[in-house]
């Protein structure tokens, strides 16, 4: 700390105005616009039928594609931190093409894969429906868990396994009660990061969804059908609803934390109780 | 139990870990597997809980190959170097793992896993610390905790992995006696891994001495003391001098040629301890060496010595003689004997 405290507190307050003006202030004008005329408008656009099929439709796509990413996620990660396996760091950067490619060209990569001229996707509705759908949520959510898992599990090491296996327990036992446990803050972390982006994702799950009303409308697309529509408020009142889930997402994730941090704590201040 | 182990040999990569060890333990030893850092032994100790699958050969416990073998039936304990204790479990809970993950049909009901975890508690002398997590312990007791989990599992054959190698020297003393009366509270075989020669010397009924991946020499500590089969099973064990050395009348006799009659009369450098050169009156077969540098370490007095006009340095160790006993001064010559040399087939110089 070198800097004069003339400089330290221009800085700060700098932070400060970027942050209010680029981040805080867009999210505040989406609340208030949403409320703007009290709350039974807002009420109305909520229980409109498209509110509550898109609400279904994108809370099932998080209920079916979270668990299953967290699985896919359990299993790379397993794989990538306990063992030496060949193109190892190939793999790790595949990890990250999800979020390195634009969202975008995931879906149309989809439509390509999954279409009705594709051999994968000619026995069945897969695009435009929700199958194509789940595996946009699933593309885009796949690096989540397994990133927030890597590193905690390579730390930790292989040793502990071994014990657990040495000492007679089999490969879900110690999946279960030793490998899992040691990495819970980690895979909740990345469970929460999960949750936020499939409710959120707009990009994938457009072009894979055909935007067929009242079929395959989420959240995200809804906010973006009302707003080509100029239904202002509906649309603002769904963004507000997709805001709220952000930051309960984000009040979760602060929690964790806390939490994590305070069980360590506890133990230091057992382990020295001055 | 008997242990077999035929042909093992283990690469990784370039670096060939294991060559053909092949070595079988009876009745139920305490072992210990030593030699330096890189020589194998633990890559060994891991072969046998078999942790690590051999390139060729075969572990057998009582004659059978522990690849037939399910991990719960081939009962190994196992300590790690760095424990690995379960560290979200409290030490009671870490101790019991191995008896709740039983099949249903071989695990023992709640009441008795507690009766059996508090008796190995006890044991260990951890009974207070029971509801403790690992990382409120210190590494003493960590040591203990993680003896007394593969202890749990009853083992036939318990297998520990540098298992003082973090400890300070006091808790090693301490723990290396307590790991000898476990041992034979628990009547089964035992195998150490140690880079320690007084460790091993001390608790071991074997040692099995590895260098470069291959058994060197296995026997009691009292074999490998009087009968090293090799200059580095020598050299390994304890401090040493080269002396140049000629055979006359059967009899090997150290002294200090002049370089020319070295090649043509046949000497050869012998090997010395410490404490087998000792103080003498100038005579036939004693040597006179220049003090260089002199400690005294407890009982002993360690001296440097060198031979004069000459570049071979000797290492002395003697014991403090009560009494009127001056020690000599560095600068000062002394005379001194070696009691026993030891001569080896092809000494390097």
């Amino acid at each position: 700390m070198t800097e004069p405290p003339a400089v330290r507190r221009l800085l700060i307050a700098l932070t400060f105005f970027l942050v209010s003006v680029l981040l805080l202030l867009p999210l505040a004008a989406v609340l208030i616009e949403a409320f703007r005329d009290g709350f039974t408008p807002w009420f109305r656009a909520i229980r409109d039928e498209e509110t509550r099929q898109a609400l279904r439709l994108s809370v099932l796509l998080t209920l079916c594609a979270v668990p299953l990413g967290a699985l896919f996620g359990i299993s790379a990660a397993w794989c990538l931190s306990k063992f030496q396996i060949p193109g190892e760091s190939f793999l790790h950067s595949l990890l990250d093409l999800p979020l390195a490619v634009s969202p975008v060209v995931i879906g149309m990569a989809l439509v390509l894969t999954w279409g009705p001229h594709s051999p994968l996707g000619r026995h069945g509705t897969i695009l435009f429906a929700f199958p194509g759908m789940l595996l946009a949520v699933l593309f885009v959510t796949f690096p989540y868990v397994a990133r927030e898992l890597i590193p905690v599990m390579a730390i930790q090491g292989t040793e502990e396994e071994e014990a657990a296996a040495l000492s007679g327990a089999g490969f879900l036992c110690i999946l279960r009660r030793i490998t899992l446990p040691n990495a819970k803050w980690a895979l909740l972390h990345g469970l929460i990061l999960s949750t936020a982006r499939s409710l959120g994702e707009f990009g994938a799950v457009s072009v894979v969804s055909g935007h067929i009303r009242g079929h395959t409308i989420t959240l995200p697309l809804l906010v973006e059908m009302f707003y080509n529509e100029y239904r202002l408020r509906d649309a603002f009142a769904v963004a507000s609803l997709l805001t709220l889930t952000a930051l309960l997402t984000l009040t979760a994730k602060t929690t964790l934390l806390r939490l994590s941090q305070r069980r360590t704590a506890a133990l230091t201040c057992r382990k020295n109780p001055l | 139990m008997k242990l077999e182990v035929l042909h093992v040999s283990k690469r990784f990569g370039q670096h060939l870990a294991l060559d053909q060890i092949s070595f079988t333990l009876n009745g139920n030893p305490l072992v210990a597997l030593l030699g330096p850092s890189g020589s194998g032994k633990t890559t060994l100790l891991r072969v046998l809980a078999g942790l690590e699958t051999p390139d060729h050969g075969e572990v057998r416990f009582d004659g059978e190959d522990i690849r037939r073998l399910q991990t719960r039936q081939r009962g190994i304990g196992f300590v790690f170097q760095h424990y690995a204790l379960f560290r979200h479990m409290t030490i009671s809970e870490n101790i019991a793992f191995g008896l709740e993950v039983k099949p249903a049909t071989l695990r023992p009901h709640p009441t008795e896993i507690q009766r059996r975890v508090h008796a190995l508690l006890r044991l260990v002398h951890l009974d207070w610390l029971a509801d403790r997590y690992p990382d409120e312990l210190s590494g003493g007791q960590r040591q203990r905790a993680a003896l007394a989990r593969a202890l749990a599992v009853e083992p036939r054959i318990l297998m520990l992995d540098e298992p003082f190698g973090a400890l300070d020297s006091t808790v090693r003393k301490e723990l290396r006696r307590e790991l000898r009366r476990l041992h034979d509270a628990a009547g089964i075989t035992s195998l150490f891994v140690t880079h320690d020669v007084e460790e091993a010397c001390e608790i071991a009924d074997q040692i099995i001495l590895l260098h470069q991946g291959r058994i060197v020499q296995m026997g009691t500590p009292q074999e490998l003391w009087t009968q090293p089969v090799s200059p580095f099973v020598f050299r390994f064990l304890g401090g040493f001098s080269l002396i140049p050395a000629i055979r006359r009348n059967g009899v090997w006799i150290a002294g200090d040629p002049f370089p020319s009659q070295r090649q043509a009369e046949g000497w050869t450098l012998a090997h010395v301890r410490p404490w087998d050169l000792l103080p003498a009156k100038p005579q036939e077969n004693a040597l006179t060496a220049c003090v260089e540098s002199l400690q005294t370490v407890g009982p002993r007095l360690r001296l440097r010595l060198h031979l004069p006009n000459s570049h071979i340095r000797l290492h002395a160790e003697w014991p403090t003689i009560p009494g009127p006993f001056a020690p000599p001064t560095p600068g000062t010559t002394v005379c001194v004997r070696p009691v026993r040399l030891w001569v080896f087939p092809t000494t390097p110089a």
